[in-house]
């Protein structure tokens, strides 16, 4: 297993604690959009499971294809299998998501011509050909980009904008307790949206008038750019973080961003003054425990081994498959002042082995967890409803809760429903 | 049971020289099969007097599972098992996944246990040789490869692709390459040409086949030359090809 | 299973067949897939991913290997974990990826052992053909490639052929092998439930095989043609039913002849949707021990071997409705990701027998063990006329 830097690529270990929200289940946040599926049965098995697990099964279907409509093309098949599920289904979808599979990748399906022949067909509806192919990760355009490009694509220009503010990128909203909202109040009375906050489309429009999109995942760079271009809605990228220094630069660029007028700017000092004693509370039961953090619990795991080392923590491995642009320049401070760290690819063959297991650890992700046997975990994961000074708090709360518990990780995981 | 694939650039007189070969073999006694690998699904029209038979994919895509041999195989000149793969319409689909999809569908209707053919002649067309398109030359399926080629450049680059793909893969127990027919066009040094091509690639030209018009008369007529004009010269042609095909797969 | 699928998850696949039949041995197998094909495996097709040392990889094919055929990087990556595993073979599982671009994963396979000195197998499982494919080829492949010709023959000794977790929960599988043991029968391999190499290499041993599902039957018949061997389909399910069982496994070894289940003629009440061998066996057992007749609603495709009115072949979600509603049936015996299907005027009774195949572990039910006796005491259990919605909650 690989500890010196250079990230192999290699046969790739796929632990029960791998995985994420898969496209599927990422499509649904588009309200009132309804999935159907051209492809092999194989592909669409996890995809169905994991919307049966989420209660979503009752807005996909599958339409299978088999070899021979693999060679000879099936863009007509598409159009037969929307027109007769269309025909099953009690309630018109506003939208409609077609997905195809890897294998598209390779044949060429004229996705843009189907599109356009589906809207003149059912002018009701919005349709968008959409990929689930894993086999483009590593591209300008990997499934998870490409889903959230499709989904906010539906977002059409407003002739008004407002003083609202999105976060986008995220797959779920920033909680209601961080301060990130009552900045926002304050500094113009500007409210938060999210996606997952409207369930009806019409609604959910109102995401195109506001006046700036704050883009906290990558996955989420490319729609804002395009929601720049097409709404002529700016965006800022302020991938989630907990590290005091950079929250404060983060909140002075969104004071920035959102180009407030009030004279007086909002007042961090007792949010600032909460994670601190969050913190010192935390290090105080924790001390010099060894920490394991993995790449599924947060979307920059060196930032946060920076931050927590910086805090007086002792960590002790990161788990990443590999390091995203974002989190680059903590890693190299990582591999430069934390020698000691090591940096473990969770998905390399040598895994299989389980002779890291440290079960003495407080793991911040499932895959450390599991890899290393962790007794006491953090469970959290794609840094779901965390933002600035409330993130750290919340995260602090967890570890100390997590160093009270021996954790049921097969539970933990199963009631998150991982897709790979 | 002796399996030889025949590739060649599109156009080159591939098939013509297939169908030749399967009606001199059937005409002496050989229990014959030919499969045309081309989406064109032309390969074996001559044997079937003029006639083009359902391509396997068609028919497999008309009949799914209830498809049977006689749906996809038919017997032509002197009891040639006749078989095309087919492909999809142009422009959409995956060609070369067609093959292959035909060649397990074969297998799955048992064809070769059915027809105990002596020989097996897959005709294929060798412009492209990516997954589907080689299928012919993999383990378990043709046993011995011959390019036909003019002296044309093209041809010739054709030729060098089909005979890279088998060298390549000499780990896999792929097929071997048996040399080069040398179909003529009649242009300059033609022979020099070839010779020195099947030098670079390390083989021989089995045969030279002249140029003859008795050749587009029998396909005018929907035939082969052994069928139309059995007395011709160029019939002999074909025969003498024939022997030395048999020739090299018999005694490698 | 063809065309629009509204209500049910798609079945488990070819390559989860093969995955799962190997996983109990010392082996790396490797999807040749991105990413999804391998999660459908680890995540929704083995129960027994969880805590388990498997070597099971994903290849991590990207789309620029697809196309320009980059074997080589495939095969570079199996020799460096060949190095560091040291397993005693090596599979390499085909998907729909390598299947549209005609990868040779037989001629790979042999690249490989040809380098590492390492038994080596291609798979051309595709992802458009159901799990017993993938068992059965996977077992048809060990066969040819590890079991030893032999003379020496147990008399009472059989192997099990297509036990699955897929298929079987795991009390089941005990109970299968104990009514074995009990009647001084040895189990010399069972495929592919606690298999050993050194059982493969001795499978040529049994005197008899016994088909309990459909990826039984073509590694059945090919062990009757390499090694002579004859077989016996079907499973004991009730009580005589088992009885029936073992007598016919000691006529089928005493006479060395195969056997298929007869028909079961009568006018059906019950439909019975799952694997055909199987759906065979609870009609053997519901006619013998309740005198009920029923149809086999076979949803993995037909069964080769196993004809008659009563074997129904639904191959697609809407098969399979209109058989349930047909108004033919009081009662359906299935997986409860069916009653989904029942519709509002179909008055219905509904026993659950949840399998990993279907629901994988979205059911939220314990499979009954309904080998022989087990099956007197599960089936009064039919609950009333209660449908589920397409997430499976009861309404």
């Amino acid at each position: 297993m690989c500890d010196c830097g250079i990230f192999s690529s290699s046969l790739q270990y796929v632990t029960p604690a791998h995985g994420g929200w898969g496209v599927v289940r990422v499509g649904m946040l588009a309200p009132e959009s309804y999935q159907l599926f051209v492809c092999p049965f194989a592909c669409g098995r996890h995809g169905a499971l994991g919307a049966i697990k989420h209660g979503l099964k009752d807005r996909i279907s599958y339409f299978y294809i088999d070899q021979s409509d693999i060679i000879s093309g099936y863009d007509d098949l598409i159009l037969e299998g929307v027109d007769e599920l269309l025909g099953q289904l009690d309630k018109r979808p506003r939208v409609l998501f077609v997905f195809v599979s890897c294998l598209d990748d390779l044949i060429g399906t004229d996705c843009d011509a189907v599109e356009q022949e589906l809207g003149r067909r059912n002018p009701d509806i919005q349709f968008r050909l959409a990929h689930m192919n894993p086999i483009t990760m590593g591209s300008d355009e990997p499934p998870q980009v490409g889903i959230q490009k499709r989904i906010y694509s539906l977002l059409a220009k407003q002739p008004r904008q407002d003083n609202g503010i999105n976060t986008i990128g995220n797959l779920v909203a920033v909680a209601d307790g961080c301060e990130l909202h009552k900045m926002l109040k304050l500094e113009g009375g500007q409210v938060l949206r999210h996606i997952s906050e409207y369930s009806g489309f019409d609604e959910w429009q109102d995401m195109a008038r506001s006046s700036g999109n704050i883009v906290l995942m990558p996955s989420g760079v490319r729609a804002a750019r395009d929601m720049q271009e097409r709404c002529g809605i700016p965006y800022i990228f302020l991938p989630v973080s907990y590290d005091l220094e950079v929250i404060a630069g983060q909140y002075l660029s969104i004071h920035e961003f959102i180009n407030s007028r009030v004279c007086a700017a909002y007042d961090f000092s007792s949010d600032i003054a909460g994670a601190q004693a969050a913190i010192e509370s935390a290090l105080k039961r924790i001390g010099d425990f060894p920490i394991f953090i993995d790449d599924s619990a947060v979307i920059c795991p060196f930032g946060l081994a920076k931050a927590l080392n910086k805090y007086g923590f002792c960590v002790r491995r990161v788990f990443v498959q590999e390091v995203i642009p974002a989190d680059r320049e903590a890693f190299e401070w990582v591999r430069a002042n934390m020698p000691d760290t090591e940096v473990i690819q969770p998905q390399h063959y040598d895994t299989v082995n389980f002779d890291r297991r440290f079960e003495k650890s407080l793991a911040i992700g499932f895959n450390a967890a599991y890899i290393s046997g962790s007794r006491h975990i953090v469970n959290a994961v794609a840094d779901e409803g965390m933002f600035g000074y409330y993130g750290v708090k919340e995260l602090m709360h967890m570890m100390e809760a997590a160093m009270d518990t021996a954790a049921d990780l097969c539970a933990l995981i199963e009631d998150y429903g991982m897709v790979v | 049971m002796i399996k030889v694939a025949i590739y060649g650039k599109g156009g080159i007189g591939k098939s013509t020289t297939t169908a030749n070969l399967s009606a001199s073999l059937a005409a002496k006694g050989y229990n014959v099969m030919q499969i045309g690998c081309d989406p064109k699904a032309d390969s074996t029209k001559n044997l079937m007097d003029g006639h083009r038979i359902p391509t396997v994919l068609d028919q497999i895509k008309e009949k799914g599972d209830r498809l049977k041999l006689e749906d996809i195989a038919f017997r032509g000149f002197a009891s040639t098992v006749c078989v095309e793969s087919g492909g999809p319409t142009p422009g959409i689909g995956c060609a070369g996944r067609g093959i292959i999809t035909a060649f397990n569908k074969l297998e799955q209707l048992n064809a070769y246990e059915v027809f105990k053919p002596d020989i097996v002649f897959y005709d294929v067309l060798g412009d492209v040789v990516c997954g589907g398109f080689a299928m012919p030359i993999r383990g378990g399926y043709a046993d011995y490869v011959f390019i036909v080629t003019s002296g044309e450049m093209m041809s010739l680059y054709a030729a060098a692709n089909i005979s890279h793909a088998i060298q390549n893969f000499g780990n896999r127990g792929y097929a071997r390459f048996s040399g080069i027919i040398l179909n003529s066009r009649n242009i300059d040094n033609e022979l020099e040409l070839v010779q020195r091509a099947a030098r670079e690639m390390n083989t021989d030209i089995v045969k030279v086949l002249p140029r003859s018009h008795y050749v587009q008369s029998a396909e005018n007529e929907g035939k082969t030359v052994i069928e139309a004009f059995p007395e011709c010269s160029m019939a002999r042609e074909y025969d003498e090809l024939a022997d030395r095909v048999m020739g090299v797969c018999c005694h490698v | 299973m063809n065309k629009l699928c509204v209500k049910l998850p798609p079945f488990s696949p070819d390559y989860s067949g093969v995955c799962s039949a190997i996983f109990d041995l010392n082996c790396i197998a490797v999807i040749h897939d991105a990413s999804g094909c391998t999660g459908n495996y680890t995540g929704y097709d083995e129960p027994r991913w969880y805590g388990s040392r498997s070597a099971v990889f994903c290849s991590g094919l990207r789309e620029i290997d697809a196309v320009l055929g980059d074997d080589e990087k495939l095969i570079q990556k199996v020799l460096q974990a060949a190095e560091s595993l040291k397993p005693d073979f090596i599979a390499i599982i085909g998907s729909p990826v390598p299947m549209v671009i005609g990868a040779d994963l037989r001629g790979i396979a042999a690249d490989i052992e040809l380098r590492t000195k390492i038994p080596c197998i291609g798979f051309d499982t595709t992802g458009t053909g159901y799990f017993p494919d993938g068992i059965a080829e996977a077992c048809i492949a060990l066969l040819e490639r590890f079991t030893l010709k032999t003379d020496e023959k147990k008399l009472s000794g059989v192997n099990l052929l297509g036990v699955t977790p897929l298929l079987f929960g795991s009390e089941t599988i005990s109970s299968l092998k104990n009514v074995l043991l009990q009647n001084d029968l040895e189990l010399v391999a069972s495929f592919c439930e606690g298999l050993t190499m050194q059982a493969i290499q001795n499978a040529a041993q049994a005197s008899l095989n016994l088909v309990v599902s459909q990826a039984g039957i073509q590694p059945a018949r090919y062990l009757e043609k390499k090694f002579g061997i004859p077989y016996l389909v079907g499973a004991p399910i009730g009580k005589k039913a088992q009885a029936d069982w073992v007598k016919s496994i000691f006529s089928c070894i005493e006479e060395q002849a195969t056997q298929y289940p007869g028909n079961c003629p009568g006018n059906a009440e019950i439909l019975i949707l799952g694997d055909g061998v199987l759906c065979k066996a609870w009609q053997m057992g519901l006619q013998s021990e309740f005198g009920v007749a029923s149809d086999c609603g076979c949803i993995f495709g037909a069964v080769p071997g196993l004809f008659g009115e009563d074997m129904l072949d639904l191959d697609s979600e809407y098969k399979i409705s209109e058989a349930i509603n047909s108004g033919k049936y009081t009662a359906v015996i299935g997986d409860p990701m069916f009653r989904a299907l029942i519709r509002p005027d179909t008055e219905l009774d509904f026993l659950d027998y949840p399998i990993y195949c279907v629901s994988s572990k979205m059911s939220n039910q314990k499979q009954e063990n309904c080998i022989g006796e087990g099956l007197n005491s599960y089936y009064p259990h039919f609950t009333k006329a209660e449908r589920a919605d397409s997430l499976g909650k009861l309404i």
